[in-house]
């Protein structure tokens, strides 16, 4: 019985083994081929040349804003000297069911980490970083690491630090004297008594030499976050491919009004698309030819087809970022997950970013003395390409005197200058401003604190901030009263400082009222009470009707994001408002908002006597684009209204202009009495108890127009008082730079 | 009783399959290492020092250890307890520091346990009935514990089916074998749920679904298939592997050699290796058949059992048969403790075959 029960012991023993003969067969012999390319594949990876990012340079070629390196550390999760926590515990955290209980596990590893590691408080003395900031980082890089196998290679996990600090951890942690590769034991050694498992490591990041000038237009540059990353991998692979875009279109335009409005948008039957690269090519002419298809597009197709529009200018440039290892053809990305996020950064990011490089890298063996040596063997490279430098029609020195002047008023401010021949923009600035190099900042408190500023010093107030327009809005209604014949440049009103309409009593300024006045006059005085009946005559409609000619309403098509369009009523809500509503219209106040830029597009159509450019930051050829018709007669009545503002001792913005700043300094017109400017205060009414905005908005040299402005100072007061001086100064320091014909004082004859 | 040692009772055969499955040994972790590298070197040294165990194994008279069987289990039983107050590595305390090399102790628990098993069930008849059962499990639950919370879970794996191997052997009933078995599964069951951790959980869902934790649990599991597929029918070549010399396999020295061996001989290397690990265990069988004395028999069984389910474990592992644990490839893995301790064993089994000592009955374990 003994021996039965060898025998089937034997049987016991030798049946698994023959099942292990059976799967090496599957595996070796069956399958053989399909492993051996993919332990091919295993061993093939990317190596990325990242390429530079783009200069941002202002009309005279000073730098705005230029890649540097950003020094940072990198941990190699298998070899950080951890003792209270471990790695394994990642593990656990990561692959907790819940995301809540994740979430509760990370504070956990997080506060251990923080607070009883000595690796982390060693690194916050080296860094001169806090351990909170450097526990999070260094969890992000150890979740990475472990969730991506790759525990043996360093993974950044902060970045920002001080050069200084950098440079002396790159000593203590990379000892010279010990040459790495020959003698490995030592330089091991050394290295953990100091500490394992961390590195030093660069990375592209962004400087701006000239700090927060410009700041609004230059803008700044972020990183992708993980919820982007995970975004973009997922429409990434929706549009992997080709084929894969145009089923995401035939799935999109599936309904009647979508495909409707795709063929209103593309000019064509979207359904008669057949292949994808007829998709890409309409998609791309729709694109470059019709404004407002990226809107238009994300409507009809989906939030995600906002990036995708971008993309989709140049098809063969999807990328996405590292993670799952996706490739999109061309390889890309990866090393730098720059993004603009504000300005020109984020405006001209594609032109900015370039197209990294990279090469295909296969390691395989060689045989060397009968020895096995890894061998590294590129199969093709592409050549990375570096970023286009981005010039501006802004000139720094210019722009910093704006800058200054705003700042002098101590108060939240925009300023717009903008050149009426071509539509350059001469100067944007807004107040408060911000340093974009702070965003490079290791410490996110930082970052938080300009975030979070109640001040909103990231509000580019100039395009973005949408105020009422007070007495400046005048001269539209001015000029519209004209052209539909309400009034003529003779008709006058009697202001006797009160008018009455619908049991309301308005106002004008002056006590008691100006009297009888034409057109002209109620300009230079800014009379309200001409200007309530002017509207009457007017009527709703048409005077916003002539605002939307005008360009109020609606965005100026500046090259800079985050333009606001202002507020103006619908034409048929205008003709159901009450009088009252009417008469503020009248003299720009009530359901209307515009911003600095629209006023000073305004002004721009009155200097060119009809057309308007677009305005850019960017250098490029000059854009028409709208035509705004008036008569002769209303542009010399207006012309002349606004001269006196500043020409005549009673207009509002005389002092500003013919008195000098401060003493010892020249007034303008003693220092350019051959420029003259031009243009229309506002005093915007906010509510009793808050001082309204101030304006000052015009063009200057009244006769050959080539600078246009308009400035308002929230809560600043009266328009003359406040907003003029600043155009002064401005003004004074252009014509510095860029002399008028007629020359300066003392310069010259006219 | 004396005997004469006779050349022609010794285990030649035994003694070829070892001397092949070292040299295999010897072969890949140099191919793993590198010729130049400290590991090989110690390997030849471990062999060689494992030769000299063997002989020691060999020439004592098997049933003078049996005589202190009980005594060596309880130091077995202690060092296991000792190996707690030492310093952890990966982890683990199941190594006592000795500076120059490293000794494993429940490697050489689970000879001193075949001993002690051995003399139990050759001696005692309790073990006939249910009830007399709890001592044989008693007595293996012990070290099994021990080496469980280290934690080792490999190796305490293996003291399970040696028990149930050697308890068949001496004539256990089929139907308490089955009882007993039934019972420990669900007691294993209620164990597993309720004190395993996440990682192991997680680690048993990777290897059943290998594609979907492609780039997390499964990843190392995942390339080591990759290197075993693909070595093909022959291989890639002596010292050619490319994912084992790149890194890309995880204790490829230890654990995982098997998967050098794949990628390098192909299926013709490893062919050879099973069919010469199936050998040894057979002959070793066949000493158990061939002696007729109960505690050399058992002893016999209870090294080849150790021996083969481990061999059997980490070659499911390593084909992917079995979600991972760690076990060595006895003589073919680096590892001294392990080395040694096979040695011993074999050396004991040829010792067995070697004597010629009265029974009692003229078939011990027949019912």
């Amino acid at each position: 019985m003994f021996r039965r029960r060898v025998n089937i012991l034997i049987c016991v023993f030798v049946a698994p083994v023959v099942a292990v003969a059976v799967q090496l067969a599957r595996l070796q012999i069956l399958h053989g081929d399909t492993y051996r390319e993919l332990a091919r594949e295993g061993r093939t990876w990317d190596e990325l040349e990242p390429a530079p990012r783009g200069r941002i340079l202002d009309a005279r070629g000073e730098t705005l804003a230029r890649d540097q390196p950003s020094y940072g550390l990198a941990v190699v999760a298998a070899e950080l000297p951890l003792e209270r926590v471990r790695v394994a515990d990642v593990r656990e955290m990561r692959d907790a069911p819940a995301p809540d209980e994740r979430r509760r596990r990370r504070a956990v590893f997080l506060d251990r980490l923080a607070s009883g590691e000595a690796a982390v408080q060693a690194l916050a003395e080296a860094t001169g970083l806090d351990t909170a900031t450097l526990a999070d980082g260094l969890v992000t890089a150890l979740e990475n690491a472990v969730r991506y196998g790759s525990e043996r290679y360093p993974e950044p996990f902060v970045f920002g630090l001080d050069r200084d600090a950098w440079l002396r951890l790159e000593v203590l942690l990379n000892p010279v004297a010990l040459p790495r590769q020959a003698n490995r034991r030592k330089g091991d050694a050394a290295r953990e008594v100091l500490m394992r498992g961390v590195e030093c490591v660069t990375r592209a990041g962004r400087a701006y030499p000239c700090g927060s000038v410009a700041c609004h237009v230059v803008g700044h540059v972020g990183e992708y976050d993980q919820g982007e990353v995970d975004s973009l991998r997922t429409w990434g692979r929706a549009v992997a491919g080709p084929r894969a875009r145009l089923d995401g279109f035939r799935e999109a335009i599936r309904g009647p009004e979508a495909a409707l409005e795709m063929a209103r948008l593309l000019g064509r039957d979207p359904g008669g698309i057949e292949s994808a690269a007829e998709l890409s090519a309409v998609l791309r002419e729709a694109l470059r030819s019709r404004p407002g298809a990226v809107g238009l597009l994300t409507t009809a197709l989906g939030p995600e087809w906002v990036e995708m529009a971008e993309w989709l200018g140049r098809p063969d440039e999807v990328e996405l970022t590292e993670g799952e290892r996706i490739w999109i053809a061309p390889r890309g990305h990866l090393k730098d997950r720059r993004i603009g996020r504000t300005g020109v950064e984020r405006a001209a990011n594609w032109r900015l970013r370039g197209r990294h490089g990279y090469r295909v890298v296969i390691r395989g063996l060689a045989i060397e003395d009968g020895r096995p040596v890894p061998e590294l063997d590129y199969i093709r490279s592409m050549k990375p390409q570096p970023g286009e430098d981005v010039r501006l029609t802004i000139d720094l020195r210019f722009q910093r005197e704006v800058e200054t002047a705003l700042a002098g008023t101590g108060l939240p401010a925009a300023a717009v200058f903008v050149d009426p021949r071509d539509g350059a923009v001469r100067a944007v600035a807004s107040a408060p401003a911000f340093d974009p190099n702070v965003f490079a900042a290791a410490d996110p408190a930082e970052i938080a604190a300009v975030l979070n500023d109640p001040r909103k010093p990231l509000m580019n107030r100039a395009i973005q901030g949408a105020y009422a327009p007070g007495s400046v809005f005048k001269v539209v209604v001015a000029i519209a009263a004209i052209e539909e014949n309400a009034i003529s440049p003779e008709t006058s009103f009697e202001c006797r400082h009160e008018y009455e309409i619908g049991g309301h009593v308005l106002r004008c300024l002056a006590d008691p009222g100006h009297g009888w006045l034409g057109v002209t006059e109620a300009l230079t005085k800014s009379c309200n009470i001409f200007f309530y009946q002017t509207a009457e005559r007017l009527g709703a409609e048409a005077l916003v009707g002539k605002a939307r000619a005008f360009g109020f309403g609606e965005r100026s098509g500046l090259d800079l994001p985050g333009e606001s369009a202002g507020s103006l009523p619908e034409a048929d809500v205008a003709r159901g408002v009450p009088r009252t509503t009417l008469a503020q219209l009248g003299i720009g106040q009530g359901p209307i908002t515009v911003t600095p830029l629209q006023i000073a597009q305004l002004f721009a159509a009155i200097a060119n006597d009809g057309p308007v450019y677009r305005p850019h930051v960017m250098e490029g050829p000059p854009v028409a684009e709208r035509v705004v018709r008036f008569s002769p007669e209303a542009r010399a009545a207006v012309l002349e209204g606004i001269r006196g503002v500043i020409d005549e001792p009673g207009g509002t913005a005389y002092s500003a202009f013919h008195k000098p700043a401060g003493p010892g300094g020249l007034a303008f017109s003693a220092e350019f009495p051959f420029v003259r400017v031009t243009g229309k205060t506002g005093t915007a009414e906010r509510g009793r108890r808050r001082p309204p905005h101030a304006w000052f908005a015009g063009f200057a040299p009244a006769d050959a127009p080539e600078i246009v402005f308009a400035v308002v100072v929230e809560g600043g007061g009266h328009g003359g008082n406040v907003a003029a001086p600043v155009v002064a100064r401005a003004l004074a320091a252009y014509f510095r730079l860029n002399p008028p014909r007629g020359g300066a004082a003392g310069a010259g004859k006219e | 009783m004396g005997e004469r040692l006779s050349y022609r009772r010794v285990d030649w055969f035994i003694l070829l399959c070892v001397a092949v499955l070292a040299t295999y040994g010897v072969l890949f972790v140099g191919s793993a290492e590198g010729e130049h590298s400290g590991r090989f070197a110690r390997q030849v040294l471990w062999v060689g020092l494992g030769a000299v165990a063997f002989v020691a194994a060999v020439y004592v008279d098997y049933m003078k250890l049996l005589r202190h069987a009980y005594l060596l289990y309880g130091l077995a039983l202690v060092a296991l307890v000792l190996v707690f107050f030492t310093r952890p590595v990966n982890n683990a305390t199941s190594w006592f520091d000795l500076g120059f090399f490293k000794i494993q102790p429940s490697e050489f628990a689970k000879i001193l346990w075949t001993l002690c098993m051995a003399r139990y069930l050759s001696t005692q008849a309790h073990y006939r009935r249910l009830g007399g059962l709890w001592l044989p499990l008693a007595l293996t639950l012990a070290p099994l514990a021990l080496v469980l919370v280290q934690p080792d879970l490999g190796t305490a794996m293996i003291f399970i089916p040696a028990l149930f191997a050697l308890l068949y052997a001496a004539g256990v009933r089929l139907a308490h074998l089955g009882l007993v078995g039934a019972c420990g599964l669900a007691g294993a069951g209620v164990l597993w749920v309720a004190f395993m951790r996440e990682y192991q959980k997680v680690r048993i869902r990777a290897w059943w679904n290998p594609a979907l934790y492609r780039d997390t649990a499964a990843y190392q599991m995942v390339k080591a298939r990759i290197a075993i597929g693909s070595g093909g029918a022959t291989g890639l070549g002596h010292g050619r592997g490319t994912l084992n010399k790149l890194g890309w396999v995880p204790e490829k020295e230890t654990d995982l050699i098997f998967s050098v061996i794949a990628e390098e001989w192909g299926f013709i290397g490893c062919l050879g290796l099973l069919v010469v690990f199936a050998l040894f265990m057979v002959a070793c069988l066949e000493t158990a058949r061939r002696v007729r004395e109960p505690q050399g028999r058992l002893v016999v069984i209870g090294v080849t059992a150790l021996l083969g389910f481990q061999t059997i474990v980490n070659l499911w592992v390593a084909v992917g048969l079995m979600p991972m644990t760690g076990v060595t490839l006895p003589f073919v893995s680096y590892g001294g403790s392990s080395l040694l301790s096979s040695f011993l064993g074999v050396g004991l089994v040829v010792n067995v075959g070697l004597r010629r000592h009265a029974t009692l009955a003229p078939d011990p374990f027949s019912t």
